[in-house]
């Protein structure tokens, strides 16, 4: 009976062999899939044990990590001035994480590559690595001035975002209304649960991103984009003629002008006159001049109709440039930032930015820098050109208007003589709410900042009267 | 003078005890098991656990009698066996504890400052200890007893019986007594609750080995030929499908396919070995494979068979609505859409998610979450060593099974008595398909059924019919090895007359 006592001891051992092969296969190749499978809530739950590096800005902690008084294990994340930062830092929640939290996660908690492998030793004998520190490009006071200007002119939201000229860095990013990121972030699932449905439901999405997630009509601030169009591929110049007088649309309406503006904008005058006067004739007319092909190209080259990550994660919403073919009304609308042309004001900003430098725009990015919790860099932000939309003679031609419109335009009664260059734009919503604009750069000449500032007034407000001041506010906090 | 010699049958043997191997082993193995006691208290509550005296006293001093008892009473077994129960037995011990909250700082400062504590109910390092105690106490009493494994063969009808009736019973008892978790597999009685499955499979070992023995002439001739298959004659196919017929009633009646399959299993390989006949396995695989296609039809198969092919939609709770199974979680979401509630792969994905957490290396005793998984110190106790000792552990852990396997089917092919080689071998190869079809139900590489995983899971009737086993393939090897009664020296020389 030997020989079939061999083969089955032989069967019995390949049994096992066999069970050998399938952790191999479990533990060795799929542990990682099997830890990022969505219905595993180990990773959730597991997060508050880790001591998270914290956010900076500046001097400034926006997030960070304290022990928790009777619990040996556990960390609570706690926000600095949640209302103010909460578009940059996001959260950690039982539920979910957001913003930075988010994108740097694995650094900031330590479970990324390049912290634990320096930290193979705490690794081995169960220790886990500190998380690093993440430097934002936010600059705390343009934050402060920019969170408390749109809070304190808009009715309903508003955002507001500055850039840094030559790196693309964001300098400051609000939002309004904005939430307290501690709510949301307690280890009590029914607390933070209740808060985060209640933020939810609350009228004007405080949980929302607007400076990047939500798009609103532009208004006359797409003009930049128009003349942008008009001098690339239009062939004129900001001196050109161009008929300004009143614009019949197909359909027999008016486009009408801002009340006093008919007798500037009347017969052929130079589109810089028009560009500071902010002429709606001249850029409907324009719009079609130009046809709505070429606008779009121009639209999307500085960035319209497709998403992008501010920081991996950080995906900002994109503004909408229509590819469908529009009727001559809609098309002289477009022209002039309204109907269903939209934008973010991260859009904005960045057309300003690619103006402001001459014709080359920056990637938008919020992270700076990552230390180790021994000080060793991880990580530093490298500037990315993001595209060259305009040439730079373009570029300073448009400059020049921008300024115009502070000097003697739209702007000059409420930031004239200030240091400071940009375009305004009121766009009508529903006939009670505008969506008021000032989009530009500061300083005039040489400029470091470029900004969108949008808050929501009265059917009587305009951009210059309402968000101008809290740009200028903003620049003024950068320097 | 070499150690190693050949017995009759031509295979090489160590003819003389190897008692400082065994007790250099049996050192190793407890050396492991109170370190491991040692990181799941360093790890878990700062210091030295108190418990690791205790417990590491108590299995050491147990270990230490077993192992006394067989270097006096089976000094030629082969030395490996008891420290690898011992070692199996140890650690699994250790997760029991690491996994009983009962025995963490933790929990004791949480009740003297006066908090609402509810405890993991359900494990208890104690009673497995207790059950260890017994356990050994069965291992001596199987060893002390039975001196030679033929006293069985004498009263194989009657282990037969008992071990038929035993495997019956819990199917015709009211399910409050004998069932829990789809299967009704138990017997309860009071506090205690026996799976008379775990020693029906010795006794029907024996039984089988017994009836093999006699019968082998009979089943190994040819019937019909088909070709090159020779057919076994017909009316020698009574037993096997005697059998086949019982493990699909186990089937029906108790839900419990894992059993099945195990007998079957065991039954076939038995057969083949004793009439070494493959037609056997090719019958057997065939029967297998009907009653493969009858099976589906049993709900509680076909709900393990649905949650092993595609788990994710079952996970806490699949519920089926217009023949779409949909995550559900709770039961009353479900019937109040008109849903059907169908069944839960909860257990099964968390303890996969708990083998990813472990990865290669583990994350360490007492510092991983294997408590996520319900059953995680019985059924599912291999995915908790798969989370807190990685791949490495579970490696090991299933090269101690393989060693035991591989030493028991030694021992069968070394022993000359046809009983005793069809004995150990079954009980060698049950061992082996136990661990395959448990380990492999959680690993998810065939359907999840609830055996026992021997030595490690918290379960007084698997420890107790383990130490058995392994006392059997003691008593086994020790006769295998033992030298033959050598005649009395030289008869020839005192025959010589010196006539000078």
């Amino acid at each position: 009976m030997n020989k079939p006592l061999r083969r089955v001891a032989i069967a019995a051992l390949t049994l096992l062999a066999i069970l050998m092969i399938n952790v191999n296969y479990i533990q060795g190749s799929q542990a990682d899939k099997l830890k990022n499978d969505p219905l595993n809530t180990r990773q959730l739950a597991a997060q508050f044990e880790h001591n998270r590096g914290p956010i900076m800005a500046g001097g400034v902690t926006l997030a960070e990590s304290k022990k928790i008084a009777g619990d040996k294990k556990n960390y609570q994340r706690v926000y600095k001035q949640g209302e103010l930062y909460s578009p940059i830092t996001g959260f950690v929640s039982v539920f979910n994480r957001t913003g930075i939290e988010s994108a740097e996660n694995g650094l900031l908690d330590g479970t990324d590559k390049r912290l634990t492998v320096r930290n193979w030793f705490d690794m081995l004998v169960g220790k886990k690595p500190a998380g690093a520190t993440v430097q934002t490009t936010i600059v705390p006071k343009a934050q402060q001035a920019a969170y408390d200007g749109v809070k304190g002119k808009t009715l309903r939201r508003g955002a507001a975002v500055a850039i840094d000229v030559k790196t693309g860095a964001i300098l400051a990013m609000a939002s309004f209304p904005s939430y307290d990121t501690n709510q949301v972030a307690t280890h009590d699932s029914a607390k933070a649960g209740k808060a985060s449905s209640r933020l939810e439901k609350q009228s004007g999405k405080p949980m929302l991103n607007k400076a990047m997630n939500e798009t609103f009509a532009p208004g006359s601030s797409f003009k930049i984009v128009d003349t942008a169009t008009a001098l690339e591929s239009g062939g004129m110049t900001k001196d050109s003629p161009f008929n300004a007088s009143e614009l019949i649309l197909p359909s027999g309406h008016t486009l009408p002008n801002a009340d006093g503006d008919e007798s500037k904008c009347n017969g052929s005058i130079p589109l810089i006159n028009s560009f500071a006067t902010s002429c709606n004739s001249t850029f409907g007319r324009l719009a079609g001049t130009l046809g709505q092909s070429k606008l779009r190209a121009q639209a999307e080259k500085f960035g319209w109709n497709a998403p992008f990550h501010v920081e991996p994660g950080m995906s900002s919403a994109s503004g909408n440039f229509p590819s469908k073919q529009l009727g001559g009304d809609d098309l002289a609308r477009a022209g002039i930032g309204q109907g269903d042309v939209t934008a973010t004001p991260l859009q904005m900003a960045m057309v300003a930015q690619a103006v402001a430098n001459n014709g080359t725009e920056m990637k938008p990015y919020l992270v700076n820098r990552v230390t180790a919790p021994d000080q060793s860099e991880l990580t530093t932000a490298q500037p990315q050109v993001l595209g060259h939309p305009i040439s730079a003679n373009t570029a300073g031609q448009i400059q020049d208007m921008m300024r115009q419109v502070v000097a003697s335009g739209t702007a000059s009664s409420v930031v004239g003589g200030q240091d400071i260059a940009g375009k305004t734009g009121t766009a009508e919503t529903d006939g009670t709410i505008n969506e008021d604009w000032f989009v530009g750069f500061a300083p005039q000449h040489n400029p470091k900042v470029a900004f969108a500032v949008v808050t929501e007034g009265p059917n009587t407000s305009d951009g210059a009267h309402f968000s101008a001041p809290i740009a200028l506010s903003i620049v003024q906090a950068v320097r | 003078m070499s150690s190693i010699t050949t017995n009759e049958a031509g295979i090489p043997v160590a003819t003389h005890p190897r008692r400082s191997a065994q007790l250099a082993m049996l050192i190793f193995a407890m050396i492991i098991t109170v370190a491991g006691f040692a990181q799941v208290g360093l790890a878990r509550d700062g210091h030295l656990p108190v418990g690791m005296y205790g417990y590491g006293l108590g299995l050491g001093l147990l270990a230490a009698g077993a192992y006394f008892v067989v270097v006096r009473f089976a000094p030629y077994a082969d030395p490996l066996l008891l420290p690898l129960a011992v070692f199996l037995n140890g650690i699994g011990l250790a997760m029991i504890y690491r996994l009983d909250l009962n025995t963490s700082q933790d929990m004791k400062d949480a009740i003297a400052a006066g908090k609402k504590v509810v405890p993991f109910n359900g494990v208890s390092t104690s009673a497995q200890l207790e059950w260890t105690a017994l356990g050994m106490i069965f291992f001596v009493v199987t060893l002390l007893v039975m001196r030679d494994v033929k006293i069985v063969q004498r009263y194989i009808y009657t282990i037969g019986a008992l071990g038929l009736f035993f495997l019956a019973l819990p199917g015709f008892l009211p399910s409050s007594i004998s069932g829990a978790l789809g299967a009704k597999i138990w017997i309860r009685i009071g506090s205690i609750s026996i799976q008379p499955g775990e020693f029906s499979k010795l006794a029907l070992v024996a039984f089988f080995a017994g009836y093999l023995v006699n019968k082998r002439q009979a089943l190994s001739i040819v019937g019909k030929k088909f070709g090159p298959i020779n057919l076994p004659r017909a009316r020698d196919l009574g037993p096997i499908l005697v059998i086949w017929v019982i493990c699909l009633g186990v089937l029906a009646l108790e839900n419990d396919f894992g059993t099945a399959i195990l007998f079957f299993g065991l039954f076939v390989s038995m057969l083949y070995i004793a009439t070494e006949r493959f037609e056997w396995v090719a019958i057997g695989a065939v029967l297998l494979a009907c009653a493969s296609l009858l099976a589906p039809m049993i709900p509680h198969v076909s709900q393990r068979i649905s949650t092993w092919l595609n788990p994710q939609p079952y996970f806490d709770g699949g519920c089926r609505i217009n023949g779409k199974i949909v995550n559900q979680t709770p039961l009353a979401d479900c019937l109040h859409k008109g849903g059907q509630y169908i069944a839960d792969s909860g257990q099964l994905m968390r303890g996969l998610f708990s083998m990813g957490q472990g990865g290669v290396l583990g994350t360490g005793l007492g510092q991983g979450q294997p408590w996520r998984t319900p059953l995680a110190y019985s059924d599912f106790i291999v995915t908790s060593f798969g989370e807190e000792l990685g791949l490495t552990g579970l490696m090991v852990i299933l090269l101690a099974y393989a060693l035991i396997v591989q030493r028991g089917m030694k021992a069968a092919v070394a022993t000359k008595d046809n009983f005793a080689k069809l004995f150990a071998g079954g009980v060698s190869f049950v061992f082996a398909l136990q661990v395959f079809v448990i380990v492999g139900g959680v690993t998810r590489l065939i359907p999840l059924t609830g055996l026992t995983t021997p030595f490690l899971a918290q379960g007084g009737s698997s420890l107790l019919a383990n130490w058995i086993l392994i006392a059997i393939l003691i008593r086994v090897s020790d006769t295998a090895r033992r030298p033959a009664p050598q005649p009395i020296q030289d008869e020839g020389m005192t025959q010589v007359v010196n006539t000078a």
